[in-house]
């Protein structure tokens, strides 16, 4: 009994990422998804892009890199899915992550001509901008010039039909979804959502989430997409397939099986424990 | 498998990366360093080519606006830390940059958080559904216990006080369980993701969806 209690609380590591590897495998080569449940704060960031008025621009800051690109790539891929079919103009925004707006880019390219959408008429990338606060204070009074009336590769934001016509956020941005690993929330809704009245939308990395509930619970924020389950959420919104719904059966597998690794590690002890108890009386 | 040699890269690289889950080795190191040197790289030049270049060097040497050098005077003071003769220098552009920053963070903090304590006043009996009632009061009393948790100005030897702040502080590990799940779930996901690179875009055991 001893050894089986020893033996149950010294699983190799080296073993359990073994299983959780095979067990992740198992739902992508198969193919087999389970259905995901919208949460509230999915639907209505879903919501409030569906309200976004048709003349107005919305604003994807995405401040992640390749370290977040797990959770971050299909929140931002089924946002930019969405507002190319509702045919709503939007700008990539990268504020202090310089690997930002290839990857933003990128994806936007991917999807663009599904929906028959092209740079400089839908959407535009505004590019790396640095400053930080002071910047972001800098740019809801007056777009063009925050950007230097250039676009991230220099062309003139005059030949983009896209921003045509948008000078500052009160008038002309509709809304703001900040796609970020990093702490990037705050600012954006002290700096452009109360005093512009922008509605400001939140994709993070599950990490991230905990932090951010309170925001939604103030109305600071209109709603929120988390990790890869929110993106997972939202692609079923969208009936739209991609790598990220096998993804979310993967990983709510890995979690079935870290739970029941829990629950053998503490038999292990306990029964170890009761073991030296009985050994010392 | 994939004949592309930036994917079969990209593979070989993820593997050396998650040989540290085997042991610590010499691959392992150099994926690591390797990796690190490229996203700094890639930062210089993207920091050149799209902020540096187009909005001070080009507008300071070629459209005329000579005032842009005070820029460059300005950041350089920051090297003076460097030499004991000129640290004085330094603390000029750090005061100045430190009170900005303060005047802005506290902007920012009336901006972020005067609304979330507005918001902390919940009714726990309201025209709402008893299901909302029932979430305002469990609000209300973590609001409450956990920051009696934090009253460091007495110590809390009343029982009543002694009982509420323990009753915080295991709310508070509650809420930090909730974040521990979180970051495990964004760990995980991010291994799927490497999963999915290695076996559909490198050896194409995943099918296309």
């Amino acid at each position: 009994m001893d050894q089986f209690a020893d033996r149950l609380a010294r699983i190799d590591r080296r073993l359990i990422f073994a299983m959780v590897a095979l067990i992740c495998l198992v739902p992508l080569v198969t193919g087999f998804s389970m259905r995901a449940i919208v949460s509230p704060p999915t639907q209505k960031l879903y919501d409030a892009i569906e309200k976004t008025p048709p003349d107005r621009l919305v604003v994807l800051s995405s401040v992640w890199d390749a370290g977040t690109k797990g959770e971050n790539e299909p929140q931002t891929e089924a946002l930019m899915a969405h507002l190319f079919r509702l045919k709503r103009r939007f700008a990539i925004l990268s504020m202090g992550s310089p690997q930002a707006p290839t990857l933003a880019e990128g994806i936007a390219d991917r999807v663009a001509p599904e929906f028959g959408a092209k740079y400089g008429e839908q959407w535009v990338n505004w590019g790396l901008k640095t400053g930080g606060s002071a910047w972001l204070q800098s740019l809801p009074k007056d777009v063009p010039g925050a950007l230097g009336n250039k676009d991230w590769k220099a062309v003139p934001l005059s030949q983009l039909p896209v921003m045509k016509d948008v000078k500052t956020f009160h008038d002309n941005v509709g809304l703001v979804v900040d796609i970020t690993p990093s702490g990037t929330l705050g600012a954006w809704v002290a700096f452009v959502g109360q005093p512009y009245q922008v509605p400001i939308g939140f994709a993070c990395t599950a990490v991230m989430a905990p932090e951010a509930y309170p925001y939604l619970d103030s109305g600071q924020i209109v709603g929120m997409m988390t990790g890869m389950a929110g993106a997972s959420q939202y692609f079923q919104l969208l009936n739209r397939k991609g790598f990220v719904t096998q993804a979310m059966t993967a990983q709510a597998m890995a979690h079935f099986l870290i739970l029941a690794l829990i629950a053998v590690g503490n038999v292990g002890y306990f029964a170890g424990r009761r073991v030296d108890r009985q050994g010392g009386a | 498998m994939s004949h592309e040699p930036i994917v079969w890269l990209g593979a070989l690289v993820t593997l050396a990366l998650y040989s540290i889950l085997y042991r610590e080795n010499a691959l392992y190191r150099a994926a690591e360093h390797i990796f690190i040197g490229l996203g700094t790289g890639y930062g210089i030049y993207i920091a050149w080519t799209t902020i540096l270049y187009p909005q001070w060097w080009q507008p300071m040497t070629k459209d005329g606006q000579w005032w842009w050098i005070f820029a460059f005077v300005a950041g350089a003071l920051y090297y003076a830390i460097y030499t004991k003769r000129f640290v004085w220098m330094s603390r000029w552009i750090m005061i100045t940059m430190l009170g900005l920053f303060a005047g802005m963070e506290f902007k920012g903090w009336t901006g972020s958080y005067l609304p979330q304590i507005t918001a902390s006043f919940k009714p726990i009996i309201g025209p709402e559904p008893p299901y909302i009632d029932f979430s305002n009061l469990i609000f209300l009393i973590t609001l409450v216990t956990v920051m009696v948790y934090f009253l460091f100005s007495f110590e809390h030897r009343s029982r009543i006080v002694g009982r509420t702040a323990g009753t915080g502080r295991w709310l508070m590990m509650v809420a930090f369980g909730a974040i521990f799940g979180s970051t495990v779930m964004a760990r995980m996901s991010l291994f799927i993701t490497r999963l999915y690179f290695l076996f559909h875009d490198w050896i194409h055991w995943i099918p296309d969806k």
